[in-house]
């Protein structure tokens, strides 16, 4: 319901409850008009006001009462928890009461920890959270992480976990009682690093890192605890929490960082940061800040603005308890066997540098990683030089990138399902110039590098673009510290390049330093910001992760409005980088406008004649052709390619780009013929113009097998697929594109029905994603489920089931359950479990589909009327006809709209009277089936088993209904 | 932890300035002092007290919070955590009681009218709970009158008070809001379940 219908329904209702019954009716038909839904609406609100004594008129005391009683008589002692029995309460957060209990079952009984959310906290946020924690800790597997045993729901409702009770003492406390060493505290913080960074891996930030939730077992083996308020890396789209509590982020202040006292995303480099407090703990027995007060400004000001002092000074502070704030602490922990004097030169230099550098306020310069802190822990422990040093040389200008633009310019962003070809963008070629122009202004850095680093010829050009994009981003990090704005221009630059390999992940890296470098030495509205802001914003958009480009790229949009005006060249690269990225997010009208807005600004500014104009155009070709709209999408391509050509002559690797989108149109439109021609003269560019190496010849390779692979020349597309999956191989390593190409040759196997080889190759591309992406990407999730169909097939239900779920799981995550994406995934699986006979599974997930469906879709909706059916038939299949029903009859009530859905509409007909047949409803049945085998034999032939479906319920019915004659005319029929 | 009124009034303070951390705190203080003030009721002391949700309220705020200190808007902000607090108590109660109808071993008992209207009310409430939470989607406004009135069980003065709305905007609003929630708990008791 939208508020504005709201509205007139209220105004109407209320005009119509003054009236009499007689003056009402005339009333509503005057006002409602043709608005048959507008006033059935408003009289049954008129006949609920009318009603008295329900619920709402009853005082909810009474309620209250009966859980008050209920609640009041459960002490802790005794209390179950599924087979658990609690023995005490054993600690009390915030959030949560911790107990041990035991397993009644369990001969040894075994003792656990059962952490229990408490009433109150038990928001829906707060819920979600708990059920994420017990998800990612179930999958958490380390010996130095506390293990999740168990987790459920109380009988009053609260959510509960299971976990390891480990027994041993607060890792600062441990140092003391057995006088660890500096090296032994060193050696053990190592290890509680190596649990850090393995939950890293499985994309788990700790969030809430210090002693009392790092334990040391008597053996000396620390165990983390308490994953607690651990939330997955990727934010949650979907996790909505009232706006009461919204921000709320749970914390402990004296280990927590800037990011996390500021309500600001929180990653592993939190982690990093709270390891530095510890380590800084465990080395001097002080945590690096006090705060005065614990009001939330003051604990924000001290964390955010105040400088460390450095480690190696704060040892001649002592003794602490000369200091009037010291009672507030409860005594740290230092390293016993040193004198203060021998303990300040071994903290001097190196860990001093390293522990300052786990402390920095900016999380993109302390360490990159846990395991970057640990190794430099290591080298310090070995008396190699550690990285955690200021030192700055000089610096030099280079061309680099510009020379191998088009070299490093994989151009690959585009990830291919099974079905869909490649479908090669402007955008990226836009990034490469964009990127020439960029690169005559960076410094003599890189040629410096370029020159002094120059490999044997030997080696790929690729490789060695890439080995140099990694010595350029460690040097400017080394090097470049006190330059911020020829650092953020160079990470800028170099994050481009990366992306162009495909190395989002440290293209990204990149990317948001410069942002940040950005926003502090050219002020938050510079024009600057906007660029890399921007930047950053296309690469999250190639990582997948939507919902953050979404926010750059608008933010980028606007400041650019706001600084440059509405009538600037760089509105219209910010419109047209967003409506990219909306047709990534399949949402396809607001990609169509923001496009056309990007379209009418580049002819204004630059004239109806300009290579901008071709590049916009051929993104909207490209929604259009989403959109099935091909013709539109064609004569679009056709404008960008002559303009191409007109501008940049026949020979130009644009026009090979757009001859290639162009081919991809017609193919749609199964003009397959000419776009194989199409394709073919796409690819002779390309080789003419790039060499047979270059990874868009790939791209043309593989469209052209699509293509062909369409047509039924198996052996031809096969060859190709496999030239262009070695050439990708050799050039981009393991990249998106990598995965893309092993998808479309399983698509070879599928289509010949080996499915066998298929899943091998859907298995090679997802190993492909999962080390590009790790786990959380939409095209793992796209993979999976092309791994489930094919696994479906093969037989091996059980692990189909496991990927379609883990499919769903995976984009659920990301893009919340509303999205269209994850709809489909939960559609698949809805329908899988329905295939297979797993009728229980099949109702939840076909409940919650329509339910996500009705929420999201505008009724009526050929999803919903699909799943509706879905629903319907699990319901059949397992003797529940009745409740199969209502489902059938909605489902049906939305078919016959829609006069093209004949099919759906009399197959779900012929369900339905089978449905009433066994309700023995015969008189309702007989004309449903009757009329659904009519049109399935109108549109099929008599034997096809559609038709023969439709009469053998007939025959059901007649036999039922106990009229044997007519049974027997069907059953001749069937024969015939 | 002290949690006595003066840190309760602090988080209330600091809540109303802006600092949403405030409130989760605030949240677990409140509802202890509200469910203590309830089971004092159902002892013998109380006795003669019917249970109502906004004497709860009220007492729990004149309890927990220094009156010196606050002002009236705060007074309000308060009512609306306690009405949120109420509506999760009651809801959580209504989702379990019908969780165990549901769930476990069908024992056989004989016919028990009592339980059999609470399991009702119960079904109705958590019904009530979805469609409330339907409206406020549309009709923001709508949704915290009720919960205001029905979950807090504030009169419509003091919901008038608290929203800063006349008071016949909220007897107006409160009685489309009564019909629509009943017609869409009326649609789910009679849709396939």
């Amino acid at each position: 319901m939208t508020p504005e219908r709201w509205q007139r329904i209220k105004d109407l209702f209320e005009q119509a409850a003054e009236l009499q019954d007689d003056e009402r009716a005339a009333f509503l038909s005057r006002e409602c008009g043709g608005d048959a839904d507008l006033r059935v609406e408003v009289e049954a609100l008129i006949k609920s006001d009318e009603q008295d004594g329900t619920l709402l008129d009853t005082p909810v005391a009474d309620v209250l009462e009966g859980i008050l009683a209920a609640e009041a008589a459960t002490p802790a002692a005794g209390r179950r928890f599924g087979p658990y029995r609690v023995e005490r309460e054993i600690g009390r957060g915030g959030m949560a009461v911790i107990y041990t209990a035991v397993r009644d079952d369990d001969q040894y009984r075994k003792q656990v920890a059962i952490k229990l959310i408490k009433r109150g906290m038990d928001t829906d946020a707060m819920v979600a959270r708990f059920r994420r924690e017990r998800q990612i800790l179930a999958n958490l597997e380390h010996p130095s992480i506390a293990r999740l045993l168990d987790g459920g729901v109380s009988d009053d409702g609260l959510p509960y976990l299971v976990m390891e009770h480990i027994e041993g003492l607060p890792i600062d406390a441990y140092c003391d009682r057995y006088g660890l060493s500096t090296d032994e505290r060193l050696r053990l913080f190592r290890t509680v690093c190596a649990a850090v960074h393995f939950a890293h891996r499985n994309l788990v930030v700790h969030r809430d890192l210090k002693p009392s939730n790092i334990l040391v077992t008597e053996a000396g083996e620390p165990k983390l605890l308490d994953f607690g308020i651990a939330k997955l890396l990727t934010p949650d789209p979907g996790e909505t929490q009232p706006a009461t509590v919204a921000g709320v982020q749970p914390m402990t202040p004296e280990y927590a960082s800037p990011e996390q006292v500021r309500g600001e995303p929180i990653t592993t480099a939190s982690d990093v940061y709270a390891l530095g407090v510890l380590l800084y703990q465990l080395l001097t027995g002080r945590r690096p800040f006090r705060f005065g007060s614990r009001s939330p400004r003051e604990i924000e000001s001290v964390i955010c603005k105040r400088e460390p002092e450095k480690p190696s000074t704060v040892i001649a502070l002592d003794p602490p308890a000369l200091d009037l704030e010291a009672e507030a602490e409860p005594p740290a922990s230092a390293p016993s066997d040193r004198a203060p004097a021998k303990l300040r030169r071994k903290l001097r230099g190196d860990l001093d540098n390293i522990v300052l550098k786990a402390l920095k306020k900016e999380p993109e310069r302390r360490y990159g990683s846990v395991e970057q802190l640990s190794e430099d822990l290591r080298r310090h422990l070995e008396g190699l030089p550690v990285i955690a040093r200021a030192d700055t040389f000089g610096y030099r200008t280079a061309k680099f990138v510009g020379r191998h633009a088009w070299g490093v310019a994989a151009a690959l962003l585009i990830f291919l399902s099974l079905v869909a070809g490649i479908f090669a963008t402007a955008w990226q070629a836009r990034i490469a110039r964009a990127e020439r122009a960029t690169s005559e202004e960076v410094s003599d850095f890189l040629v410096d590098l370029f020159e002094t680093s120059r490999p044997d010829k030997a080696l790929g050009e690729t490789i060695t673009a890439r080995e140099l994009l990694d010595r350029g981003a460690e040097r400017i990090e080394r090097e470049l510290g006190d330059e911020p704005a020829v650092r953020a221009r160079l990470m800028d630059s170099i994050g481009l390049a990366y992306s162009k390999l495909g190395l989002y992940d440290r293209a990204a890296g990149l990317l948001s330093e410069a942002v940040d470098l950005r926003r502090r030495t050219a002020g938050g509205e510079h024009p600057s910001v906007a660029v890399s802001m921007n930047h950053l914003g296309v690469v999250h958009t190639a990582q997948g992760r939507y919902p953050e480009a979404e926010q750059l790229l608008e933010d980028a949009l606007a400041l650019r409005r706001e600084e440059l005006g509405q009538e600037h060249e760089l509105v219209a690269e910010s419109l047209n980088d967003l409506g990219v990225l909306k047709y990534y997010r399949e949402l396809y009208d607001q990609a169509e406008i923001l496009l056309r807005q990007a379209l009418e600004l580049r002819r204004e500014v630059h004239g109806a004649e300009h290579s901008e104009v071709a590049y916009v155009l051929n993104n909207l070709a490209l929604v259009l052709y989403a959109r099935d709209r091909y013709e539109e999408a064609e004569a679009l391509s056709g404008e960008a390619l002559a303009m191409h050509r007109k501008l940049l002559g026949d020979r130009h690797p644009d026009v090979a780009v757009t001859l290639n989108n162009l081919a991809e149109v017609l193919r749609a439109q199964e003009s397959c013929q000419q776009a194989i021609g199409l394709f073919r003269q796409a690819l002779e560019l390309e080789i003419g113009l790039l060499g047979e190496e270059h990874p868009d010849v790939a791209i043309t390779q593989s469209n052209l097998a699509g293509c062909l692979k369409d047509e039924g020349e198996l052996d031809e597309a096969e060859e190709l697929y496999r030239r262009s999956l070695e050439l990708i191989r050799g050039t981009a390593g393991e990249h998106p594109q990598l995965a893309g190409s092993l998808n479309n040759l399983a698509g070879i196997f599928v289509a010949r029905g080996d499915h066998a080889q298929a899943e091998a190759f859907f298995r090679e591309a997802l190993a492909v994603n999962r080390e590009i992406h790790g786990g959380d990407h939409p095209d793992v999730a796209k993979n999976l489920s092309n791994l489930a169909i094919t696994l479906e097939r093969t037989g091996d239900h059980a692990a189909a089931e496991q990927c379609f779920r883990e499919a769903l799981e995976i984009n659920g995550r990301l893009l919340g359950d509303e999205d269209p994406a994850v709809l489909a995934n939960r559609k698949r699986l809805s329908e899988f479990l329905l295939r297979r006979g797993d009728l229980g599974a099949a109702e939840a997930e076909f409940r919650q589909l329509v339910a996500l469906e009705r929420q999201t879709l505008e009724s009526p909706h050929r999803d919903l009327a699909r799943s509706l059916l879905g629903l319907s038939r699990v319901l059949l299949a397992a003797g529940r006809p009745g409740e199969a029903e209502p489902a059938f009859r909605e489902s049906l009530e939305m078919w016959r709209q829609w006069p093209d859905e004949w099919l759906m509409r009399a197959g779900t007909q012929s369900l339905l009277g089978g449905c009433l047949t066994e309700l023995e409803r015969y008189a309702e049945s007989e004309p449903l089936l009757v009329e659904s085998h009519a049109a399935f034999e109108e549109k099929r032939t008599a034997s096809h088993p559609s038709t023969k479906r439709a009469v053998g319920r007939l025959i059901g019915l007649y036999e039922a209904w106990g009229r044997p004659e007519e049974a027997a005319r069907y059953r001749a029929r069937l024969a015939e | 932890m002290n949690e006595g009124p003066t840190d309760v009034t602090r988080l209330l303070l600091d809540w109303c300035s802006g600092d949403e951390q405030a409130l989760a705190q605030l949240m677990p203080l409140v509802y202890d002092e509200l469910h203590r003030r309830a089971e004092s009721y159902m002892r013998r002391e109380r006795k003669d007290h019917t249970l109502q949700p906004t004497a709860l309220v009220h007492e729990a705020f004149l309890q927990l919070i220094d009156q010196n200190r606050v002002r009236w808007q705060n007074r309000t902000q308060f009512f609306a955590v306690a009405a949120q607090l109420m509506r999760r108590i009651v809801l959580k109660h209504a989702r379990s009681h019908r969780a165990d109808k549901r769930g476990g071993k069908s024992i056989k008992v004989t016919f028990d009218e009592a339980a059999v209207t609470t399991e009702k009310t119960a079904a109705d409430l958590v019904a009530l709970d979805e469609a409330l939470d339907r409206l406020t989607s549309f009709d923001p406004r709508q949704g915290r009158i009720v919960e205001l009135r029905y979950f807090g069980g504030l009169t419509v003065e003091e919901v008038a008070e608290c929203l800063e709305l006349s008071t016949a905007t909220v007897k107006r609003e409160t009685r489309i809001a009564r019909a629509w929630l009943q017609r869409e708990m009326t649609r789910a008791a009679g849709a396939p379940a």
